[in-house]
């Protein structure tokens, strides 16, 4: 292939470069020649460059397309169980993820009751002033509550509870009582085992609790519902399994392109 | 031989196809010969042209009859199929016209630009 000296051409020329080999092998000098003759032809350089550059985009693509082997059957199903399996894996990995996020504000929150307030904890003050205990309190079963996403501490209620594990006072209700937890909670925290559970008062309900000891011998628990959280990963869930949807039509499209593409050739 | 159910296969033609056959149903042309005259009925450049070349002789509709004397410029010519595929498209249109022409669609004579 002889370099052309006009600049569009030898852009040209370069592009040639980028068709599949064994087509570039066949057809490049047919194809320079054929825009040498239209370069001297065209009027307006505009006119050259313009409707040569969309159509070796287009016959780009196409070649490399064709050129492109059938995807085997067998690699399609392998890809089409590698895809669900990774999807199963983003849907779990974020579920916990979520999950775990949920945990993170009433942790927060009960740590700064069941530490004694110092100068690297002040700043957090008008958190706990937010959390006045003898305040309103939020109805855990109210909708308003189940469903509040809102980013801050306004969705986190905290309960203080005796040595013994009973509710003295809190800025939340469960039925107009103080949320009472399994006992057994209390006994775990104590032993430090856990400081986070998802606690199910009654159907419907699901909340993340984070307790903590309070150097009086009782215990701080602070919550959220996990409403919020769960309604992310359903919406999560729904992308992929839409993801998984379209990827499972491509796998058979491909597939069923590998067949056609064994049997017959095409115009 | 090609069977009778061979030409039919091909059908119907793609735009692009088409014109390149057309071009040669007079006699055997170069590839710039082609894409000139199939630019009287579509848009082409190399590419497409090319592409098409490749494609009909993969599919035996077009036949390579040699170079010029530099091997730059290859002619081409439609091969026997080539002709049953032309001859059989052509009526099809033909068919298409005829029955547009009886729904009352009128026949202009020269194809309105589009506005774009």
């Amino acid at each position: 292939m002889n370099t052309p000296t006009q600049p569009r051409l030898r852009l040209y020329a370069l592009a040639l470069h980028l068709y599949p080999s064994a087509f570039r092998a066949r057809y490049a000098d047919e194809m320079l020649s054929t825009a040498r003759l239209e370069y001297a032809r065209s009027s307006h350089p505009l006119r050259f460059t313009a409707p040569l550059a969309a159509d070796t985009l287009r016959s780009l693509l196409r070649e490399h397309l064709r050129a492109a082997k059938p995807a085997s059957p067998s690699y399609v199903a392998a890809f089409a169980l590698f895809f669900s399996f990774l999807l199963i894996g983003v849907s779990v990995v974020s579920q916990q993820f979520l999950r775990h996020r949920a945990d993170g504000m009433p942790r927060f929150i009960a740590g700064l009751y069941s530490t004694p307030m110092d100068e690297k904890s002040e700043p957090y003050r008008k958190q706990l002033v937010a959390h006045d205990l003898t305040g309103p309190k939020h109805e855990i079963s109210s909708p308003t509550f189940l469903n509040n996403d809102n980013p801050n501490s306004d969705q986190i209620f905290a309960i203080l509870y005796d040595a013994a594990g009973h509710a003295l006072t809190g800025n939340a209700t469960l039925h107009g009582a103080l949320p009472q937890p399994p006992s057994g909670i209390f006994n775990e925290i104590r032993s430090g085992d856990i400081d986070e559970v998802t606690w199910r008062p009654e159907p419907g309900i699901r909340l993340a609790l984070s307790g903590h000891p309070m150097p009086n011998g009782g215990f701080v628990v602070t919550g959220q519902s996990l409403a919020p959280s769960e309604a992310r990963t359903a919406r999560l869930n729904s992308i992929l399994r839409w993801m998984w949807l379209f990827a499972m039509l491509a796998c058979c499209f491909l597939a069923l392109f590998a067949r056609r593409n064994t049997r017959s050739p095409t115009v | 031989m090609s069977s009778p159910t061979a030409f039919k296969d091909h059908l119907p033609l793609t735009p692009a196809v088409f014109a390149i056959l057309l071009a040669l149903a007079d006699g055997e042309k170069h590839g710039y010969a082609i894409m000139l005259e199939a630019r009287q009925h579509i848009a082409m450049g190399p590419g497409t042209l090319y592409g098409s070349i490749d494609r009909l002789l993969a599919s035996g509709l077009v036949a390579e009859t040699g170079f010029t004397d530099d091997e730059r410029r290859r002619y081409y010519r439609l091969s026997a199929l080539g002709h049953q595929v032309l001859t059989a498209e052509t009526t099809r249109l033909a068919q298409s016209v005829k029955r547009a022409r009886s729904k009352g669609v009128r026949v202009l004579t020269r194809v309105p630009e589009s506005r774009s």
